[in-house]
């Protein structure tokens, strides 16, 4: 073999349909156009059989002269193009072109798209379903995606420029914003990043996310990924900006905060009141996902003072016949539950779910009676696993399950300082995060409080007339107030 | 940095001692009972779990006693781990009992023991029990099971709704080392198999003096603290009697010098509504009345318990310290000679809001 045959590509035409022909799925016929033999060659997966007979093909027969040039003009295909460089023949025959060559001629080459298009229709999205509000969610084909978000973005500003990335894969990566709203480093920085991605084939959009995200040490995400047009459209109009991978039904959105991985997509669609006390009882969930087993062995092992007398009864009673520590047991259902998670992911349908719920209870119930771990420690293990699926995106859901791993052991070592411990580790880490080099804990740290109006509560539309300041939009108006002030004044 | 962290987390795990809760044996409750002159007997009281993996919680907890007799504190604790199978943990106390022969004595020594052990909470409950606390502890009280919580809520109840003024370890420490104030306990004694708070004890430094009824308890509580809820009978001519109840009190006190002796005016301020009367009619002219009698009655008891503690030295309502901030150059052994002499004017201002629901 040669040293570098893949990478070697073919100087001439001729050439290169040798190569090609060795797929069984690439077509070279010969092909008689006004009187004159051409060659006829195309993949036949990559086109559209149906096209190419119906539309193509009567249109060549009927074609009266022998030039690529006027037969580009009689065949209804406006995207055709003539090319005389092999490299961009081979090129845009693997992306469905089909191509026409005059026999013994040049190398030049008239290409027609005739593009296979297969792909799944839009569908209600799965992961970040809403019971209110719309039921798009983006699918595999970049094309339809982008149409999902034009159609909510009829606008002129609304930019896309597109980077081909991954040597093997040639992934169409979209990044799209708003021109005038977005701020510009922003753009540049996604753009940047991504042109720099030296990888050979990307799968998906959570390759580029995890390719360009500020900190790949870190286990929080710092992208948002979504597969709702809807949330996507409008954090463009926040001045975000937005990648679109074809082949990937998620967008990644970028610069986000912590906070903004606790909002639902829903809380827009309900009133402002419902959808903060929503907000805040998903953060309150998430700190007692993360700390509540590890509190409960800190205050086991160590801090009996802290057990109300009340409670002592209870806790004591429920750990008197349980043969381990409280470490121990603690590890032991967390793992359960992790193992039941794991295991309902993998299964099939939502079916598996359901299985892995009810597994855990009788799992639970049976330990508990086995006298393995006591029945207190089941039910603050159970709530903060279900605690941990609060939260609105899948993968910060997963960070925060596996946190609680290292606040267990910090507790177990030193009690709850060790969880202060841990707390000012984890602390630290948040703060020195940046999603696109802008503060991940922002509007917390640093405090601004005119984004707070979008945080942890959410305030009334008439109240969100700016754009968050921490994505420096370059026109920070959504609407004017005044102007609003004033029609609702006449209608009085 | 990093290794630094890493080898620390290995180094310092073992270093602080575990102290699971269910190899504990939590102390609930101690009674302290007078030997000798020397001697003095403690029993504590420790919960004993039944439960079948708590699936019946606190209802399978009964309570098992360990008693040692030493001269110490740390003679008896020596004593009583030798006894125990379990580590033996202070942290959970919630009641002590001083036996009334040893409150007498005076308690400092062993209360100083439980004040200064980090472990026990502020908010632990003191008090004398007329009797042996040895024997108190290890019986099981129909009501509750468990002794201590039996006890701990005992005392609560009664500080809480009834006659006897806000005591805990907290109030009693300071009250103790206070200038120009002395200390009190509940006072609990046993009546017909039932234990029930009987009144107030009143201490002389740390030396238990005497012991108030509940009818005095509720007039000193009057004293000493702002309070809600009370209840309180008038005797009515005609032996007729009405009961006062919601009573809120709130005391002010006023001082002057006179020739270098402090005069004191005492002025309680009381609320409250006729809730029961056993005369049929009750009008406004009724309510008058017994709003009238109210007022003499309570100056009446005031004056008269305030003149008990001057008979015996001993000052609970802290009158020295209303002095003590109320003047400059005061000074404690003056006023320890001054205060059975003092003057102590006392004016009650009641107000009965209404004839309860039959107004």
């Amino acid at each position: 073999m040669k040293p570098d045959n893949f990478n070697h590509s073919p100087v001439t035409l001729t050439s290169l349909l040798e190569t090609l022909k060795a797929s069984r799925d690439f077509h070279l016929q010969a092909f008689t156009i006004a009187g004159k033999p051409f060659n006829l060659f195309y993949y036949s997966s990559l086109t559209d059989q149906t096209v190419f007979k119906k539309e193509l093909l009567p249109c060549l027969r009927k074609a009266e002269n022998s030039s690529l040039k006027e037969i580009t003009e009689a065949i209804p295909f406006i995207e055709a193009l003539i090319v005389k460089d092999v490299k961009k023949v081979e090129e845009k025959l693997l992306t469905g072109f089909l191509g026409l060559n005059l026999q013994g001629g040049t190398d030049e080459c008239l290409l027609i798209p005739v593009k296979e298009q297969k792909h799944r229709d839009v569908t209600v999205p799965e992961v970040e379903f809403s019971v209110i509000g719309p039921k798009e969610g983006f699918i595999e084909d970049i094309d339809t995606n982008i149409y999902l978000i034009r159609k909510r973005l009829p606008v002129k500003n609304l930019i896309n420029s597109e980077i081909e990335v991954g040597s093997l894969s040639k992934t169409r990566v979209a990044v799209l914003y708003l021109d005038g709203i977005a701020d510009e480093e922003n753009v540049n920085t996604i753009k940047q990043r991504v042109e720099d991605i030296e990888f050979d084939h990307i799968d998906d959009s959570s390759y580029i996310n995890q390719l360009i995200e500020d900190n790949s040490k870190s286990p929080f995400p710092q992208l948002l990924d979504t597969e709702r047009p809807d949330r996507t459209a409008a954090s463009l109009t926040e001045g975000k900006v937005a990648v679109l991978v074809d082949g990937s039904p998620t967008a990644i959105i970028g610069p986000t905060t912590f906070l903004e991985f606790f909002s639902a997509f829903d809380d827009y669609f309900s009133n402002w009141i419902i959808s903060s006390i929503l907000r805040v009882i998903r953060v309150f969930s998430v700190a007692f996902s993360i700390f509540a087993t590890a509190i409960y062995v800190a205050v086991l092992t160590y801090h009996t003072p802290l057990i109300p007398r009340d409670l002592l009864d209870t806790l004591v009673q429920s750990r008197d016949a349980i043969p381990f520590p409280p470490i121990i047991e603690a590890v032991f259902l967390e793992l359960t539950i992790e193992l039941l998670r794991e295991a309902g992911a993998r299964l099939p349908s939502k079916v598996g779910q359901t299985i892995g719920i009810v597994g855990g209870i009788v799992i639970g119930t049976a330990a508990v009676e086995a006298g393995l771990t006591s029945n207190v420690l089941l039910i603050i293990v159970a709530l903060s696993a279900l605690a941990s699926f609060t939260t609105p995106i899948y993968r910060i859901g997963n960070t925060i399950r596996l946190l609680r791993f290292p606040f267990l052991f910090a507790a177990q070592l030193w009690g709850l300082v060790g969880i202060f411990i841990g707390i000012g580790f984890l602390l630290v880490h948040l703060l020195g995060l940046t999603s696109l080099g802008r503060p991940y804990l922002e509007p917390l740290y640093p405090l601004r409080l005119q984004d707070m109006k979008d945080s942890v509560i959410r305030l009334p539309f008439s109240r969100q007339s700016q754009r968050p300041v921490h994505m420096r939009p370059d026109n920070p108006k959504r609407f004017n107030k005044q102007q609003a002030r004033k029609t609702r004044d006449i209608d009085d | 940095m990093k290794k630094l962290v890493i080898l620390l987390t290995f180094l310092t795990s073992a270093c602080v001692q575990q102290e699971i809760v269910d190899e504990l044996l939590l102390i609930h409750a101690t009674g302290i009972d007078y030997v000798d002159e020397l001697n003095f007997r403690a029993t504590v009281s420790v919960p004993i779990y039944k439960g079948d993996n708590g699936n019946n919680s606190g209802e399978g907890v009964t309570s098992e006693t360990i008693t040692a007799v030493g001269r110490t504190a740390k003679n008896i604790r020596a004593e009583m781990d030798s006894k125990s199978p379990k580590l033996i943990n202070n942290s959970k106390l919630a009641v002590v009992l001083f036996n009334n022969e040893m409150a007498k004595k005076g308690i400092i020594e062993q209360g100083d023991t439980f004040y200064r052990d980090p472990l026990v909470g502020q908010r632990l409950y003191l008090g004398v029990f007329e009797g042996s606390t040895n024997q108190l502890l290890e019986n099981q009280p129909s009501l509750q099971p468990e002794i201590s919580k039996y006890l701990s809520e005992l005392i609560e109840q009664n500080i809480n709704n009834h006659n006897i003024p806000k005591s805990n370890m907290h109030v009693f420490v300071y009250r103790l080392y206070q200038e120009g104030m002395e200390t009190y306990l509940p006072y609990l004694k046993k009546v017909n198999d039932q234990v029930q708070v009987t009144g107030v004890a009143i201490f002389k430094n740390d030396k238990m003096v005497s012991a108030l009824s509940l009818e005095e308890s509720i007039i000193f509580k009057m004293l000493i603290e702002n309070f809600q809820g009370g209840t309180y009978e008038v005797a009515l001519p005609d032996k007729e009697f009405a009961s006062i109840r919601n009573l809120s009190a709130q005391s002010s006190y006023q001082v002057e010098m006179r020739k270098g002796m402090p005069e004191i005016t005492l002025n309680l301020r009381t609320k409250g509504y006729v809730n029961e009367y056993s005369g049929i009619p009750l009008d406004q002219k009724k309510i008058n009345e017994i709003n009238h009698l109210l007022e003499e009655e309570l100056t009446v008891e005031i004056s008269k318990l305030i003149k008990k503690f001057q008979d015996l030295e001993t000052d609970p309502v802290g009158l020295g310290f209303q002095v003590k901030t109320r003047t400059r150059g005061w000074d404690e052994q003056k006023w320890t000679d001054q205060y059975p002499n003092v003057k102590v004017h006392v004016n009650v201002d009641t107000i009965i809001t209404h004839g309860g629901v039959s107004d």
